[in-house]
This record gives structure tokens, C-alpha cells and sequence, in this order.
């Protein structure tokens, strides 16, 4: 199978979020094919290099979604529009902002602008330019003059319209660039089985088109949400007509992808909260968790379960702060836990703060490994876990209990296998500890219940083979359907792919079947 | 579900006019007097008003229900939290902070950063254009205005007839006058590029629409152009009253070479 995987801002980019996973999920399904279809953020992130690509990436394309339009785009350009395509360029981008600035359901129309768009830059390039026109400044500040419009698009100045203008022509690249088949033979998203978008921002609109244009599906993995990642990176510099169209340009478009994808994957339930929300229908969600390295995990999670009774070296009994910066309650309830047991020691894993001394039996060290873990007895999670709580499963893998706030997705993570306290209270915590604490064959039993859970559970491997099933899947329901096979690719088609018997006019067959 | 729980609350209409004058009363001297009354099992009759007061900043600036729910979730706020407001989800939650902020200040708040600071735009362009590419391109531009044509003229026409020395002379006695007066004038471009950027930025902060800006726009754009033609006439006349023009600007390259031209031309 030739899966094509899209990213933004992500994987072969050495300096983007996602890069680990994608990169586990190539090496991992070997059997497959992959081609990257990369959109890059910023000059910064493009001087970063790649990782490390295998054997089985067949090819990477890549296109920035900063700077200026790409100078050389395909088709003709937007100064040889002749009337019609005038017309259609603004009916199109007219339905599209109209979606933006007008309240309620507007899913069809951004859906009719969209594929429009699509369609003429497919036909006539120069989309970059034609966004950029004044065409387009009119189609907006009609939209947004339209009755029933958003009273805070309403009351946009031009300069307001000339940032949203800018920002389309940036989010809306994807549907000018040559990946969807170009004249000297490249096919480029014809050419794949399977579009993997990693995000449902602008990095699935080439899945869309691949969709639109070839009938490919597409699948949606969702570690971080778009449009939560889009709302918390803080848009405050902007004025609040901008930021009113910006999120309502960046929700429509989520619900668009939600609604197109064969299958939606999301990392944690609360993730999935989201997509459900925005639109994605529950029927085709999953949860695959993100996989961890366990090896790396093996030696403390293993050795601990051995000599659980001696404890780890020197001293009292030693907790570990992990996941984050020392939170103000954590004082607190380290001084009621001394109270009750006065050689309580303390190791926080991360930068002790500038200002102020630490207190005493307070140690500060940065987060290196697994190492960190095997010092402790019980781990402490901070209540600044945003997304999945990366620490919360290190810990789990080294074997060891945890006590964590309820937050994000904490309790779907822990399941049983450890103590979960409300978030920012003190006494809780203490209680918690010290129970943990004075009870080491409870603690012993919880820690080698959660290094069952986070095996079964958190692994690469899981990952990975979740991944290939549901490849498998979304193919075995929407099978891709070449006009013609590739000439290009010997036995593109297999023997067996022509049925004597003609029960549909068109091969059901996927053509991986026949690739060697 | 959100509906259905509504009617524990004190307050039956969450947006309504009660609330609004509550708001009133409240920002300076503590708790409203709604908010106080409790309710028979202890909890505040409003809740929901004492996380608004929290998070103020958060919902008066947020342009969408769901960016609400992002900062509260960031901030800790969980679904078994937003239960203990007697919402279904966070998403609930944020819906009702949404409808219940008030907005009078925000609207203030965000129109204040409109006016952008100067920076880009010719003016800018301009500017940088004084440093050493900029002198170098003035000099250039001068020095093809002094020299460039007879030069031309040269290659064309072979240096048959005259020396080239003299047909660089009589080049420069031609050109001269314009050349000086065009270099001259380059201060006064950059002035007028500059007022009229400054000017054009000024109205697309304060206009409304695009039909508008362009009416303001206009005048500004004529009055430049009318400036910067006026101050390269002002140069021109007394350069070329100051300077000895030759006896005519095309005579001395014109007449050796008057001969040779249909022929070069069709060779060429």
C-alpha cells in the first residue's frame, strides 16, 4: 500500500511537534509505502533539516505556508483571468467568506466554496494571486456587510480585511500547489492508496482535494487538536474582527475535514471531546493512544519489581515531581506530609526557579530518563498536563505509583493503577502521599499494575499495528479506483484484478494488492 | 441538559437584564447580593458568576465559545468540574461564560491596537535605499543620465566620424541640465513616497471600507504626483538656465552618424 502522509509544521521537519510518532509509524509499518506531503511553518523550521527518513519513504514533497506565494505556481496566472474566470473566482471565495462571516450552519457553503476553489485552481493556477486581489477584498467586505452577518465581522475596517486576506492565501496554498498530478507525469496524490493527514488544519485540505479529485480516502490523527492548539497559541496581537473570521475560517474547516474523513483518530478522550464537538461524527472516531519507547523503560521498571522492599537508596522516603513546574499547593502539602513524616524528601524534575532558595530536602535536576523515576518511591504528577500526560505514562512504564491531579486525560490514562486527587488541593496530596508512602506493598502491587496497564496499553508497538489495522480498514471500505494503472508501476494491476464476470464496471480492487 | 437544569439556578435568564444590573453594582464592593444567597444544600445560587469573575480577561476576550473552553481547559478546568456548575461538559460551560460576559470594555480594548506602527511600506523601502546599494544606484542612474545615451549612440553607430571623446563631451553638454535636475529631485521622490505612505496608512486605519479608502486615497494620490511633478519642473528650469546646453541635444551625435543608420539598421 502507498500511503501518502500529510503534515504541517511536523514530521520530516526535525524542529516541529508529531515528529516522533510519524517517525515510529514509518519504521514501524515497513510493509508499506510512504510518501510525505510536508507544508513547513517558518524559515526556522525549514533550516532544521529532516529526521532521518528510512527505506520505505519512496518520496517527500514539501511547501511553505510562510513568506510569499511561490513564484512559479502551476497553471496560468491570475493577471490572464478572463471575465469568466472572474466570475467563478469570485462566486467561489464569495461562498467561502460568507460561510466565515454569517452565524450557524453554513457547512454546504464552505464545502461548495472550497471544492470550487479547488477546481479553478486546478484548472487555471493563479489562485495564489487571485486571493491576494482586490476581487477577493470585495467578495470579503460584502460577506461581511451581508445582513445577518457576525456583528464583529461586521464592524471589520479594511485593514482588518487585508490581514484575513493574507492569512486565506497563506491556509489556502494547499489547493494551488502540483501535488494533485501535474503535466510532465508526476501523479503525486493520484499516485497514493491512503491519505494520513496529521492534523485538521491546512495540512488535511490535500487529503481533501485527493479525495475530491481521485476518490482517495482519508484518515485524521489527532494528537493535539488543531483548533484547541489554534486557540491556545494566543492571537491577542490581533484586532477582533480578525480573529473572529480566523476562528470561525479555522472551525469550518475542521468540521469540513471531520466530515470528510473515512476515519478520525484522536489520542485521548478528551481530544476526541473536541472532535466530537466541532462535528466529527462518533461513528468513525477512535482512540489510539500515543506509543512509548518501552525498552527504554525496561531496566527500572524490571529491576524495581525485584527489590521493591529495599527501596531506593539513602535516606527517607523520596517523592519525584514530574510533568511540569513546581505548582504553589505542592509546598503546602509537603509540609503537612512532614508533619506526619519528617524525612520526606522531595526531587523535582526541571529548572529550579530564579529567584528564592530551596527549601530543605528539596532537590532540583533536569529530566534526563528513566533514571529520574528510580529515584523515587511515589511519583507525583503536576496538574499542568495539557493534552496526554507524558510524564504520567514514563512513570507508569518505570513501575511506579503515582499520585496525579484530575486533569486532562489523567483518569483514562491511570485506570486503576494509581491514586488521582483533585487538582490543586493540598491536604488531598499529603493524604494521598502518605498513604502511598507508609504502604509499600501497596504501592509495590500498584506500580507493577500500572507497568501492566502502560505495556498494554502505551507502546510503539500497539501504536504502530492500531495504525496498519486501520489502514487496512478504511481501505477495505473504500477501495481506490484508477481510471488507468500506472504504466509506470510494474504489475500495478493484478491478474486476478479483472473479474470474468463484469459485477461492477469500474476494478475493485486496491492496487497494492498487486505491487510487489 | 444545560436547559433542563436552568431552572435551579437563581437567576432564570443567564444573559438577562438581572444579571446585567447585578454586574452594575458588583465590580467595586465585593459579591453581588444574589451571588450570597445560598441555596438549602449550601452551594451559592450562581456559581457560575464567581468563575466568570475569575476568568474575566479569558471570556471577555474570547471570540468563540470554544476558545473559552481551550483556556479553561488549560487553566484545569475538566468536565467533572464543570459538573460542580451544574453544566454537562466544559463546552456547556464555556457556552454560558460566552453569553453572560459582558463586552463593553473588549470592544475598546482590541480597537485600541488598530493604528499599526510605521515600519513597512515604501517610505521604508525608501529609506533603506540610502545606504550603499542606494548610493550606488543613485550614482548609476546619474551617470547614465549624464553619459548613457551618447554611449549608446556609440555602440550603435561605431565611433566613425567624430573621436569618441568628443561625442562624450557633446553628450554630456546635452544632458547635463536633466541629469542634474533628476538627481536632485531624488529627495523631494522619497518625501512625497513618504507622505503619501503615511497618509494612505493613516485612512486604511480609519476607513471603514474599501470604497472609501479609495475616495480618500485619491486626492492624496494626486496631490503627491502634482508635488513631485512641480518640484522636478522647479529643478529643471534653473538647470537648464544655469548649465550651457549644446547647440542642440541631438545635433553633435546625429550628423556624423546621419549617414550610416539604414544601413547598420538593416544589417542589424
Amino acid at each position: 500500500m502507498r500511503v501518502g502522509l500529510l503534515s504541517e509544521g511536523g514530521y520530516p521537519y526535525a524542529a516541529g511537534e508529531g515528529g516522533e510518532w510519524c517517525d515510529h509509524l514509518v519504521r514501524g509499518l515497513g510493509q508499506h509505502d510512504f510518501e510525505l506531503y510536508a507544508l513547513s511553518r517558518s524559515a526556522r523550521q525549514e533550516d532544521s533539516g529532516w529526521h532521518a527518513l528510512p527505506g520505505n519513504v519512496r518520496r517527500v514533497r514539501a511547501a511553505p505556508l510562510w513568506g510569499g506565494p511561490a513564484p512559479g505556481s502551476v497553471g496560468s496566472a491570475y493577471g490572464s483571468y478572463g471575465r469568466e474566470q472572474r466570475r467563478r473566482f469570485a462566486g467561489h471565495f464569495g461562498d467561502l467568506a460568507a460561510a466565515i462571516t454569517l452565524p450557524g450552519d453554513q457547512a454546504y457553503r464552505f464545502a461548495d466554496g472550497l471544492h470550487g476553489l479547488a477546481d479553478l485552481a486546478r484548472d487555471e493556477g493563479g489562485l495564489a494571486a487571485a486571493l491576494r486581489s482586490e476581487l477577493a477584498l470585495r467578495a470579503l467586505e460584502t460577506a461581511c456587510r451581508a445582513p445577518g452577518a457576525h456583528p464583529a465581522a461586521y464592524s471589520a475596517k479594511v485593514a482588518d480585511l487585508l490581514v484575513v486576506s493574507g492569512f486565506l492565501e497563506r491556509a489556502l496554498r494547499p489547493l494551488s500547489l502540483d501535488w494533485y498530478g501535474s503535466a510532465d507525469g508526476d501523479r503525486g496524490l493520484a499516485g497514493v492508496d491512503l491519505c494520513h493527514a496529521t492534523s485538521a488544519g491546512p495540512a488535511a485540505l490535500p487529503g481533501l482535494l485527493a479525495k475530491r479529485f481521485f476518490g482517495t480516502p482519508l484518515l485524521v490523527t489527532e494528537y493535539e487538536v488543531h483548533l484547541r492548539e489554534y486557540y491556545l497559541a494566543g492571537t491577542e496581537t490581533l484586532s477582533l474582527p480578525v480573529r473572529t473570521l480566523l476562528s470561525a475560517f479555522h472551525r469550518r474547516l475542521a468540521a469540513q475535514v471531520y466530515a470528510e474523513a473515512a476515519l478520525i483518530t484522536a489520542g485521548d478522550g478528551q481530544a476526541r471531546r473536541w472532535q466530537e464537538r466541532c462535528g466529527a461524527d462518533r461513528a468513525r472516531l477512535r482512540t489510539i493512544h500515543p506509543g512509548m519507547d518501552a525498552t527504554l523503560y525496561e531496566a527500572v521498571g524490571e529491576g524495581d519489581l525485584n527489590d521493591t522492599a529495599a527501596g531506593p537508596a539513602g535516606g527517607g522516603p523520596a517523592l519525584v515531581w514530574a510533568g511540569g513546574d513546581v505548582e504553589p499547593h505542592l509546598w503546602e502539602a509537603l509540609a503537612a506530609m512532614r508533619t506526619a513524616e519528617p524525612g520526606v524528601r522531595l526531587r523535582v524534575l526541571g529548572r529550579p526557579p530564579a529567584s528564592g532558595s530551596v527549601p530543605d530536602g528539596v532537590a532540583y535536576g533536569p529530566a534526563v530518563g528513566p533514571e529520574d523515576y528510580a529515584a523515587g518511591d511515589v511519583v507525583v504528577l503536576s496538574g499542568a498536563a495539557d493534552g496526554f500526560p507524558t510524564a504520567l505514562a514514563e512513570a507508569m512504564f518505570c513501575g511506579r505509583a503515582t499520585v496525579s491531579p484530575d486533569a486532562g486525560a489523567v483518569r483514562e490514562v491511570i485506570g486503576g493503577t494509581g491514586l488521582v486527587v483533585p487538582a490543586q488541593d493540598p491536604r488531598a496530596l499529603a493524604e494521598a502521599c502518605l498513604a502511598l508512602l507508609r504502604e509499600p506493598e501497596r504501592r509495590a502491587r500498584l506500580g507493577a499494575a500500572a507497568r501492566a496497564r502502560a505495556l498494554e496499553l502505551f507502546t510503539v508497538e500497539q501504536n504502530v499495528s492500531a495504525f496498519g489495522a486501520l489502514y487496512l480498514e478504511v481501505l477495505s471500505r473504500a477501495p481506490v479506483q484508477h481510471a488507468a494503472p500506472d504504466p509506470s508501476v510494474p504489475f500495478s494491476h493484478a491478474a486476478g484484478t479483472q473479474q470474468p464476470l463484469s459485477v461492477s464496471p469500474r476494478a475493485a480492487s486496491p492496487t497494492w494488492a498487486g505491487r510487489p | 441538559m444545560t436547559t433542563s437544569l436552568r431552572p435551579e439556578n437563581a437567576a432564570p435568564n443567564p444573559v438577562g437584564i438581572a444579571e446585567a444590573t447585578a454586574g452594575d453594582a458588583a465590580p467595586g464592593e465585593g459579591p453581588a447580593p444574589e451571588e450570597t444567597r445560598a441555596h438549602p444544600d449550601g452551594t451559592p445560587a450562581d456559581p457560575v458568576k464567581a468563575l466568570l469573575r475569575r476568568h474575566h480577561a479569558l471570556c471577555a476576550g474570547a471570540v468563540d465559545p470554544l476558545e473559552i473552553a481551550a483556556g479553561l481547559e488549560a487553566r484545569g478546568v475538566c468536565d467533572r468540574v464543570a459538573a460542580a456548575y451544574r453544566h454537562r461538559d466544559v463546552f456547556a460551560l464555556a457556552e454560558e461564560l460566552h453569553a453572560r460576559v459582558e463586552r463593553g470594555q473588549e470592544s475598546e480594548r482590541t480597537a485600541e491596537p488598530a493604528p499599526r506602527p510605521a515600519g513597512d511600506g515604501p517610505c521604508a523601502v525608501l529609506r533603506a535605499g540610502w545606504g550603499t546599494t542606494g548610493s550606488l544606484a543613485w550614482l548609476w542612474l546619474a551617470a547614465y543620465a549624464l553619459v548613457g545615451d551618447g554611449l549608446v549612440v556609440l555602440l550603435l553607430h561605431g565611433r566613425r566620424g567624430l573621436p569618441p571623446q568628443a561625442l562624450a563631451s557633446a553628450a554630456v553638454t546635452a544632458a547635463a541640465p536633466t541629469a542634474l535636475a533628476l538627481a536632485c529631485s531624488v529627495a523631494p521622490a522619497a518625501w512625497c513616497a513618504h507622505w503619501f505612505a503615511g497618509r494612505a496608512r493613516r485612512v486604511l486605519g480609519a476607513s471603514r471600507g474599501l470604497a472609501e479608502f479609495g475616495r480618500r486615497v485619491r486626492p492624496a494620490l494626486l496631490v503627491t504626483v502634482t508635488l513631485f511633478v512641480g518640484a522636478l519642473l522647479a529643478f529643471l528650469w534653473p538647470a537648464r538656465t544655469a548649465l550651457p546646453a549644446g547647440p542642440s541635444p541631438a545635433a553633435p551625435a546625429a550628423t556624423p552618424s546621419s549617414p550610416t543608420p539604414p544601413s547598420r539598421r538593416s544589417a542589424g
